[in-house]
């Protein structure tokens, strides 16, 4: 640590450095009346203020000094003026003013020999000058100083606390949602909660002999978003619950909640079996969902390009539906859905089913995919959890009757067998994709075969070389010769030409 | 509350324990939108880059922040997960920690508050 007396005195020296040359006139004309050095080591617990005060008095006296020495500097100087003044176009004035120089005993100015003052201005002082280093003025190290820091500290605590409550409240959201939903699941499915890497599967009938719901959870995939997957059920190879609730976790995103708010989503995703579901595509949401969807889902946006109004199907105006066939709408939703719909208008977002669904791939590995990926047949249903603040059982009790509503039609999508006509329309529209894909990855294949059969050759020369006994060596590359040299050569054909 | 929805109870009993497929992490919906975590994670890092070589203390201070936004935005801190953002928040943490321990050890003057 900096020694804090040397660091004091120049501080001190620093403010008078600018008088330097009146001191030493100071000294010549009698005792300095500069305050006595400071001590800080001896006292210790003296606040930094007080220093500092005594650091002001300290250039207050100096400035005093300087106000002193510039009056005696004036007075000569008015002296001075005023002869010239009074008889300024007269010679014997100047004369006069050198005279006055010559009345001064030399006695007086023993230490003046060799820097006499000459002329008006004073001699230009011999003192070396002073290279002061830059030090910032430091208000001391104690503890009331690290004022920013508790501030910072303060905002620090703040975010863990908002961070552990918003997680707290999620992770009650998700327990409610079981508590209130787990009967419907266990008589649908056989398996729920698997994580896919436990030995034993938790099958609904364990979790029915009393080894009770809380063994299950749902898996975390963040502190606002949880899964659980179900399977084990007719025509369906699995379904995944997932509940997108807000970031109330994170403090900023509360705040931009406040600008732009969003709402906590329950969105089922049901995988169907391959035979169970016929080849169709159909959206029904709010405005906004359904033209989210047009961008995001690929097969939307190819087989129903245009989206219509939900009164031209007997649904409220804020609904749109977009479907590839349009018998198939009015096959799956009949009077009683709808009717549900109607009445949980502002809890769903959209239904998408789709037969073409395929996983959303980032842009990196879009080019390295060189056949299309299998597409899986998914129903999609996503609701919004209602904004009153109830409590949490209450709302997911709310919430029942949807998910009661999707296993339903799950069975009636199953039931729904597309009409010849509109079949042909189908195939048409994914025969279409087919090919678009493989125009696109045209290039790419070309490039892994290229890139196989020079992997193939260069294992064949490996080989040759590799071969220990010279003789099965050489037939090997007299064989290789051959093909190459067959693969150059001309396309010949030899024909037997029987000799008339 | 709105009337109970009745649903024709199916009799037969839709249960398939022969048909369970096991759950594979890809078939999880993960937010794709959620690029906070990665965007503060590369911004903590840089700033307690920042802190440690120039020993500016208050972006010692900010980076420690960002990896504090980073960890609440993390995605799947859970058991099994396709991607995992715990080794990157784990990073950034330990880089902002001993940048603000080096730029307190180096000039253990408070901050000064110049707003």
């Amino acid at each position: 640590k900096p020694n804090e007396d040397e660091d004091q005195p120049v501080t001190v020296n620093d403010d008078d450095d600018d008088f330097a040359e009146f001191d030493e006139e100071e000294l010549e004309n009698g005792p300095t009346t500069k305050a006595p050095p400071i001590d800080t080591t001896a006292r210790d617990d003296v606040v930094p203020k007080s220093r500092e005060s005594t650091k002001q008095g300290d250039s207050e006296t100096a400035q005093q000094n300087v106000r002193e020495e510039a009056k005696e500097f004036d007075e000569d100087d008015a002296k001075v003026e005023n002869e010239e003044d009074v008889e300024d176009d007269d010679d014997e004035a100047r004369l006069e003013v050198e005279n006055d120089r010559e009345e001064y005993d030399p006695l007086e100015f023993e230490g003046f020999e060799e820097d006499a003052p000459t002329g008006a201005g004073r001699g230009v002082s011999k003192q070396p000058d002073l290279k002061i280093a830059e030090v910032p003025i430091v208000a001391g190290r104690n503890w009331e100083h690290y004022m920013v820091e508790y501030l910072l500290t303060g905002c620090l605590l703040l975010y863990l606390i908002w961070y552990a409550s918003g997680k707290t409240t999620n992770s009650k959201l998700c327990d409610a949602w079981l508590a209130s939903n787990l009967d419907i699941l266990k008589n649908q499915f056989s398996l729920i909660g698997d994580e896919g890497t436990s030995k034993e599967i938790q099958t609904s009938e364990s979790i029915l002999d009393g080894e009770g719901g809380q063994g299950l959870q749902f898996i975390k995939e963040a502190d606002h978003v949880f899964s659980l997957w179900c399977s084990g059920r007719l025509h369906v190879e699995g379904m995944i619950v997932t509940l997108k609730l807000k970031k109330r976790q994170d403090l900023i995103n509360s705040f931009w909640r406040i600008i732009r708010p969003t709402n906590d989503q329950l969105v089922l995703r049901v995988y169907m079996e391959k035979e169970d579901m016929d080849t169709f595509v159909l959206c029904l949401g709010k405005k906004s969902a359904t033209a989210r969807l047009q961008k995001e889902m690929t097969e939307l946006g190819a087989f129903c390009p245009e989206r219509k109004g939900g009164e031209r199907f007997g649904m409220s105006p804020s609904f749109n539906v977009s479907a590839e066939l349009a018998e198939s709408f009015a096959a799956i939703f009949d009077q009683k859905v709808i009717a549900v719909l109607e009445q949980y208008e502002s809890e769903v977002e959209y239904l998408f089913f789709s037969d073409q669904w395929t996983p959303k791939v980032d842009e990196t590995q879009k080019e390295k995919q060189l056949k299309r990926p299998e597409p899986s047949k998914v129903l999609q249903f996503c609701f919004n959890l209602p904004k009153d603040n109830r409590s949490p059982v209450e709302v997911m009790e709310h919430m029942r009757p949807l998910l009661q509503l999707s296993l339903y039609l799950i069975d009636k999508v199953n039931r729904y067998r597309v009409s010849r006509e509109a079949k042909v329309k189908a195939e048409k529209n994914r025969q279409a994709i087919q090919e678009e894909f493989l125009k696109s990855t045209h290039a790419q294949r070309q490039e892994a075969a290229q890139q196989r059969r020079e992997d193939k050759r260069r294992e064949e020369k490996k080989k040759i070389q590799e071969e220990e006994d010279p003789e099965k060596q050489r037939k090997l590359e007299e064989k290789d010769y051959r093909r190459e040299l067959k693969k150059r050569g001309p396309k010949v054909k030899a024909i037997k030409v029987k000799s008339m | 509350m709105p009337a109970t929805i009745s649903f024709p109870k199916s009799e037969a009993d839709v249960r398939r324990p022969n048909k369970i497929k096991r759950y594979k992490p890809d078939f999880a919906i993960i937010p794709y939108d959620d690029f906070i975590t990665d965007i503060m994670n590369i911004l903590g890092m840089g700033l307690s880059m920042a802190g440690l070589m120039g020993r500016i203390k208050l972006c010692a201070w900010l980076a420690l922040f960002c990896s504090l936004v980073g960890f609440a935005n993390a995605r799947s801190l859970g058991r099994n997960a396709s991607f995992d953002d715990s080794k990157q928040v784990l990073s950034s943490f330990m880089l902002s920690i001993s940048a603000l321990v080096m730029s307190y050890l180096q000039n253990p003057f408070p901050l000064t508050a110049n707003w």
